[in-house]
């Protein structure tokens, strides 16, 4: 049983207490029947239609979720209903999880778009219901035994925008599964939910447009080789200006030990790239014997938000070229869902790698056993051993300008279990570092509100309602601490974040792990630092400079 | 010196706090559940109008605009996030004894209505910033492409 479940007693006063839709607080007629209304703010631009016919989705054409007609294909339904049907046949945990759920309700009020909107259909247990009530009606066998839940339903154009709007209100975070006596994930099933969609062209350009860019050139954006170089050559450029050290990082060199991948937000997006800077005077600092693909230019799967199908092939990449660099590990860099990609299915989807070894850190000797099947090491986990075996040269004072908390993100914390690494990591490179309140960290972390291809400016009002119960964390220790510094390990979480603390907490300003860890390395041959990475002033280091003079 | 209906509310306090929370509450096309964060939030903030109606116009000004924050992204529209003072006259209106004075009621409106335009004003700051947060955010995805049609 999942840890956090609550226990008999528990439940059954969270049962008498907190609404629940078995007491029939919600009664699923009631629910149901509050009809789905697109307008500003809460809905994102479908895919292009060009886009949707360059990967060889279904349904391209014109069309709004404002739109009365969504022109759905000639026999939608029975599209919906055997693609529901293969699915529970393929994938065991679907069918599991949507039989074996009790409707206890004890995943009713952990979800943050729940929290954060008050809409009862954003209960993790009523989204679930939202394909479950179709399940029912649709196939008999379900409904006999499920009988005595009242709620089948037809399949109709309604449905599906409910679908729509609800698989979009859920940031696949699995925040809810941790809570669940059944562990039933409802995550997997907005997965679900959103392969059923894509299957009649009820979409989000958002998603598509970097799966078709990732398709044609590895990357979300759609950067060419040459434009990855040289965004990677200019902040080389800028290390060397900030800090009078070279770095050579290398392109598609065969024969290198390590071929290392991070999402391409790093390499074109700010505040990635001052964590991209990190990385690369770390890996400078070490020695280490790695290359960068311009063709796996991107660790994150968007197709991950589509369907399997589609995450296995932008997945692959990442083996073909290591296979034809002749590689003999991955390392990959701060990332959330590339890593529940990598820790959960890449193994399965794609593997096993034999053709790569098992990794092992050049520099400390340390096998990575973890990484065994899949031969890939999360860039956290490899410098928090480069820290506990001495090898770094790390000065935190050089962080003393910031007063840190640390943001857990979803795929990491819950999808992988790397709690702790961060935290010793960050805890090595700087002195002022504030947890936020027990049930909003580790496994129980509130997502960022913007995941699983949601973080499109057009829905920013859904995502400042979402975020909210992060947002809420961060003010407490913003009151209590003067915490001015949301650190991440995820992409997203930097791309989206500071529009969240803009709105919620203005003063609090989003970095990378890797970004302090650069601010705080020593290099050999170093000028004086005075200043971080965005050429913010260091804290003691000024005044240093000012007595000099 | 205590105007004689922040005395009443005052008073009344944690009667009118828990109307006034619920009327609030029930602003939300579903109800909020009062055990959110964002309800939560809510309450605190209301309760602290309450406590700084009597304090320095600065100190109300914080409040207003830390409610109009949370009301200024949600799911109703503009003129329902706009009657939270009207719903505060309402509450007032109910529970305070009948010989309460015009002269004393007519301050209260001017008051309120005072407070009601100050938080639209914060109101369409927020929904302004909103706008700005997407334009910013659009900037930094393109940081680089920026920076290298710049040099
Ligand atoms: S998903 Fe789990 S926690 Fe939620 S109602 Fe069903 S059984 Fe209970
Ligand atoms: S996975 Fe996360 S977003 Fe989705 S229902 Fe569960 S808690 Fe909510």
């Amino acid at each position: 049983m999942p840890k956090f479940a609550p226990k008999q007693s528990e439940l059954k006063k969270e049962f008498e207490e907190k609404p629940s839709l078995l007491k029939g607080d919600y009664p699923d007629k009631e629910l149901f029947d509050t009809p789905v209304e697109f307008r500003d703010g809460n809905w994102c631009y479908p895919a292009k239609p060009e886009i949707v016919e360059d990967i060889g989705f279904a349904n391209p054409r014109k069309w709004s979720p404002t739109d009365e007609d969504w022109k759905l294909p000639d026999g939608w339904e029975k599209t919906i209903k055997d693609g529901m049907k293969d699915r529970l046949e393929r994938f065991r945990s679907f069918k599991l999880f949507l039989d074996i759920c009790v409707r206890c309700g004890a995943c009713a009020d952990k979800c943050h778009f729940f929290l954060g909107t008050g809409d009862p259909k954003n209960m993790p247990v009523a989204r679930a219901e939202l394909i479950r009530s179709v399940y029912r009606n649709d196939f008999p066998l379900a409904e006999k035994i499920l009988k005595g839940f009242s709620g089948a339903r037809k399949l109709t154009p309604e449905v599906i925008k409910e679908w729509h709007m609800y698989f979009h209100q859920c940031t696949e975070c699995r925040r809810c599964s941790v809570f669940c006596p059944f562990g039933i994930d409802t995550a997997e099933i907005t997965m679900m939910g959103r392969e059923l969609l894509h299957l009649i062209g009820v979409n989000n350009n958002w998603i598509l447009e970097p799966v078709s860019n990732c398709n044609r050139t590895g990357n979300h954006l759609g950067i060419e080789p040459h434009t990855f170089v040289q965004n990677i050559e200019s902040l080389a450029e800028d290390i060397e200006d900030l800090t009078g050290v070279t770095v050579n990082p290398t392109f598609n060199r065969k024969g290198a030990e390590i071929l290392f991948i991070t999402p391409s937000g790093d390499v074109f997006a700010e505040p990635g790239v001052y964590t991209m800077m990190g990385y690369m005077m770390l890996f400078e600092h070490i020695g280490l014997d790695y290359t960068i693909s311009t063709y796996a230019s991107e660790g994150g799967n968007f197709g991950f938000f589509t369907s399997n199908e589609m995450a296995k092939k932008l997945n692959a990449k990442m083996y073909h070229e290591a296979e034809r660099l002749g590689v003999k590990w991955l390392l990959g860099g701060e990332c959330g869902h590339m890593w529940r990609v990598v820790h959960q299915y890449m193994d399965t989807m794609n593997g096993p790698a034999d053709f790569l070894e098992q990794p092992v850190s050049p520099l400390t000797g340390t096998t990575f056993t973890n990484a065994a099947s899949t031969k890939m090491v999360h860039i956290v986990e490899f410098t928090a051993d480069l820290i506990r075996h001495g090898k770094l040269k790390l000065d935190p004072k050089r962080n003393d300008h910031l007063r840190t908390t640390f943001h857990d993100s979803c795929n990491i914390a819950r999808g992988m279990g790397m709690l702790e690494e961060p935290r010793y990591v960050l805890n090595n490179v700087c002195n002022t570092f504030h947890e936020m309140p027990e049930n909003t960290i580790r496994e129980q972390t509130f997502c960022c509100g913007s995941g699983s291809g949601i973080n499109t400016e057009e829905y920013m009002d859904i995502r400042l309602r979402g975020g909210f119960p992060r947002a809420n964390a961060v003010r407490h220790v913003k009151e209590k601490h003067d915490v001015d510094s949301l650190v991440t390990i995820c992409a997203i979480d930097r791309a989206t974040l500071p529009a969240l603390m803009n709105y919620w907490n203005p003063g609090v300003s989003v970095y990378g792990l890797h970004e302090l860890v650069g601010n705080a390395l020593v290099m050999e041959g170093e000028n004086k630092r005075t200043e971080d990475m965005r050429e913010d002033p260091m804290a003691g280091f000024q005044d240093e400079v000012e007595d000099e003079d | 010196m205590n105007k004689e209906y922040i005395r009443l509310i005052h008073k009344n306090r944690p009667l009118v706090l828990e109307r006034w929370r619920q009327s609030v509450l029930a602003f939300f096309p579903q109800r909020m559940h009062s055990g959110t964060p964002l309800a939560e939030a809510l309450s605190d903030v209301l309760a602290e109008i309450l406590d700084a109606l009597d304090e320095s116009s600065e100190r109300v000004g914080e409040t207003v605009n830390r409610v109009s924050r949370i009301l200024a992204v949600q799911n109703f529209p503009p003129s329902k996030a706009m009657s939270l003072f009207f719903e505060l006259q309402a509450i007032l209106r109910e529970i305070a004894p009948g010989k309460v004075k015009q002269i004393h009621w007519d301050e209260f409106r001017t008051d309120m209505e005072q407070l009601t335009l100050q938080a639209f004003d914060s109101y369409m700051v927020h929904r302004e910033k909103i706008y700005q947060l997407k334009v910013e955010e659009s900037k930094r995805q393109t940081f680089m492409m920026s920076r290298r049609a710049k040099a």
